[in-house]
């Protein structure tokens, strides 16, 4: 396996915050700068133009704060907000940020921001045969009516979680199954499904077109949630 | 040996955010003499010209670098006083919370600036 390095930008209008962040990126062997910005507005327009992992995000800065930042995001890369005040804890809530870290930054802090950034991320490599179970994994088998249903990974199309039940959709069959989007999660080929949504995973190779925060498969539209946006823009061929 | 903080300044507070790494202090610490030490005088002028808003988004912008170099006291007066800058008219209502600051950065700016030479004098010192 590939070890992962999470792209970051670093924004903040104080200059001494902004080298703390940056040397613990170096140090951690694990983060790549992408850029440093302490004016919002230019890292709004880097934004615009790159697709990166996480930000570390000051919250009050002049001219456009860190929440306002994030409003005018066409998509949404994980956030770690970075402030002296826990005033915000409730917002930064309601933004689902990653992570919320109270300035002063120690080193150990930084790595468990880190580590949740990791867990968030798809492993940019695919699993081999033996990984994944070997010849024969690109058919599940699905509890449903007392029966076990086999469905073809290839024929479908996504899979929408509706309380504590599953709804698998393909051309020609809609099965419901008890089940979590977690466990559904794992034994799926992660090189060709995504979560997209807290209650959808899509077959990336049967989305027909996406437009701002939605997806087409098969004539459904399926929205993208801001926090999923970033990771389904980089998995696909956009030239 | 590893490397020693001033007691002047929070060193228990410095040692937990630099434990075993003074090459990250040093970079710090600098990066406050060039950009916190220069923006001092505006603060104060801005004080002396009641411009409140203006003296308030300078106290936000500059307090966090206080907590990075030991100067924790400094961090809390000023959040103190940025917090106070909500509920006043004018500025002058702070003048004795402002004055405190002033003569705490004029005891603690130097020791700033000696614990930048000790670090630096530090990393000469060690191997590779």
């Amino acid at each position: 396996m590939k070890t992962i390095n999470i792209k970051v930008i670093l924004i903040d209008d104080d200059l001494v915050s902004l080298t703390i962040l940056e040397n613990f990126c170096r140090k951690s062997g694990r983060v790549e700068v992408a850029g440093t910005f302490n004016d919002p507005a230019q890292a709004l327009d880097f934004l615009k133009t790159n697709i990166i992992d996480a930000v570390f995000l000051d919250v009050e800065m002049p001219g456009l704060s860190g929440f306002e930042l994030l409003d005018r995001l066409t998509y949404l890369p994980r956030i770690i907000l970075t402030t002296s005040k826990t005033d915000y804890a409730f917002t930064a809530f309601q933004y689902e940020v990653t992570d919320y870290l109270k300035k002063p930054i120690t080193y150990d802090r930084f790595i468990r921001s880190i580590n949740k950034i990791e867990e968030t991320m798809t492993p940019s490599v695919i699993p081999d045969k033996e990984e994944m179970g070997g010849a024969g994994q690109k058919d599940i088998f699905i509890r449903s009516d007392g029966k076990l249903v086999r469905l073809s990974m290839d024929d479908l199309l996504y899979v929408e979680c509706i309380g504590d039940y599953v709804k698998y959709i393909s051309a020609d069959k809609k099965i419901v199954s008890h089940a979590t989007m977690k466990s559904v999660m794992e034994k799926l080929d992660p090189a060709i499904f995504l979560k997209v949504h807290r209650s959808f995973i899509v077959n990336t190779r049967k989305i027909k077109d996406i437009q701002d925060n939605t997806l087409v498969i098969n004539g459904n539209l399926i929205p993208i949630s801001r926090s999923n946006k970033a990771e389904v823009m980089q998995r696909l061929n956009i030239l | 040996m590893s490397y020693q903080f001033s007691p002047e300044l929070d060193h228990a507070k410095l040692d937990e955010l630099y434990l075993g790494d003074p090459a990250i202090a040093r970079e710090v610490f600098s990066a406050f003499i060039t950009e916190t030490s220069p923006t001092l005088p505006g603060l104060q002028a801005y004080f002396l010209a009641d411009e409140k808003d203006e003296f308030r988004r300078l106290i936000h912008k500059i307090k966090p670098g206080f907590l990075y170099v030991g100067l924790t006291d400094i961090f809390e007066k000023m959040s103190a006083v940025e917090s106070r800058c909500d509920s006043i008219e004018s500025l002058h209502s702070l003048e004795e919370e402002f004055n405190g600051i002033i003569s705490l950065l004029g005891d603690k700016m130097p020791v700033v600036h000696n614990e930048l030479e000790k670090l630096k004098l530090y990393s000469v010192s060690q191997p590779g």
